[in-house]
């Protein structure tokens, strides 16, 4: 069961403040070190107005010199399970082209379980290094997606689902994180 | 070229787009247009499975056209749909890289 916070955002401009200083402070515990090294800054990538609250994006953060991106989307929650997805994605070109930005995109419905995944997602990218969880977040979300997992025929689990779904390349390019299974 | 961006449909092993760069803003018009021949291009199967994504992205280029288009030299804009995300990742997203889009078509002078 999961507590998901601000879960009205959508409606309600205060919680959607309060969702964008959420994520600010998520940011700032990063890695000071890591975030001045790369000059990482925030805000990156526009709703398309300041006053489109929609939460696509919620956050988004640049680095010139690492040439990546961070963009976080919030969404309002659908159920009381965890609901966070996250995949790579370039922007301005392809991965072909060396002066397109890689992106790490991360979608959730906020709740400390999901803020604690990206935490653990986004601190190996904004240092330059692929993306991994920590041994006690994909403890915790092993034990949330659980009961998911008995109950689909998906093969899905620490191997194809989250956490390191490729064991011969940890690279962002095969990264994909269903943390639900697939329909 | 002042104005440039594209409309991609990813996931379930598919990467198709329609983009622009132009020395106008991407009519809104255009952007309809651009929905209709991704799904096209991906075809009928594809396009159901992302049918949703189809929807909100059409109710985001409505909501910037009501507006009159997204704000002068914005930063980057870049939406995925749907939210919340499909889990086999297919979905359709929207990227302005440069300028304006979505802007109604320009009026035409009345006698």
């Amino acid at each position: 069961m999961i507590s998901h916070i601000y879960p009205n955002f959508l409606e309600d401009v205060q919680e959607y403040k309060a969702s964008v200083r959420h994520w600010e402070e998520l940011w700032r515990q990063v890695g000071k070190c890591e975030l001045e090294k790369y000059q990482w800054t925030y805000p990156w990538i526009s709703t398309g107005s300041p006053d489109i609250l929609d939460g696509n994006p919620i956050f988004s953060a640049f680095s010139p010199v690492l040439l990546r991106g961070i963009r976080i989307i919030q969404h309002e929650p659908t159920s009381s399970k965890l609901e966070i997805q996250a995949w790579p994605d370039y922007v301005g070109g392809d991965i072909a082209d060396p002066a397109s930005i890689r992106e790490l995109a991360i979608s959730c419905a906020l709740s400390s379980e999901t803020a604690r995944i990206a935490l653990d997602l986004m601190r190996p990218w904004v240092a330059g290094s692929s993306v991994a969880l920590s041994s006690e977040t994909a403890r915790i979300a092993l034990d949330l997606m659980r009961p998911w997992v008995a109950g689909s025929s998906v093969p899905f689990g620490v191997k194809a689902g989250l956490l390191v779904p490729n064991t011969s390349s940890n690279s962002v390019e095969s990264f994909y994180v269903p943390l639900e299974p697939a329909a | 070229m002042e104005h440039g961006g594209r409309i991609q449909a990813q996931g379930g092993n598919i990467e198709e787009s329609e983009s622009w760069d132009q020395g106008t803003p991407l009519l809104a018009i255009t952007a309809y247009e651009y929905l209709e021949n991704l799904k096209i291009k991906i075809g009928r199967r594809e396009a159901d499975l992302r049918s949703v994504g189809f929807d909100q992205a059409a109710r985001y280029i409505d909501r910037m056209h009501a507006r009159g288009g997204t704000d002068p030299a914005p930063p980057i804009i870049r939406k995925s749909y749907p939210q919340p995300p499909r889990p086999d990742q297919r979905r359709v997203d929207i990227e302005v890289y440069r300028g304006r889009a979505f802007v109604p078509e320009p009026r035409r002078e009345t006698e």
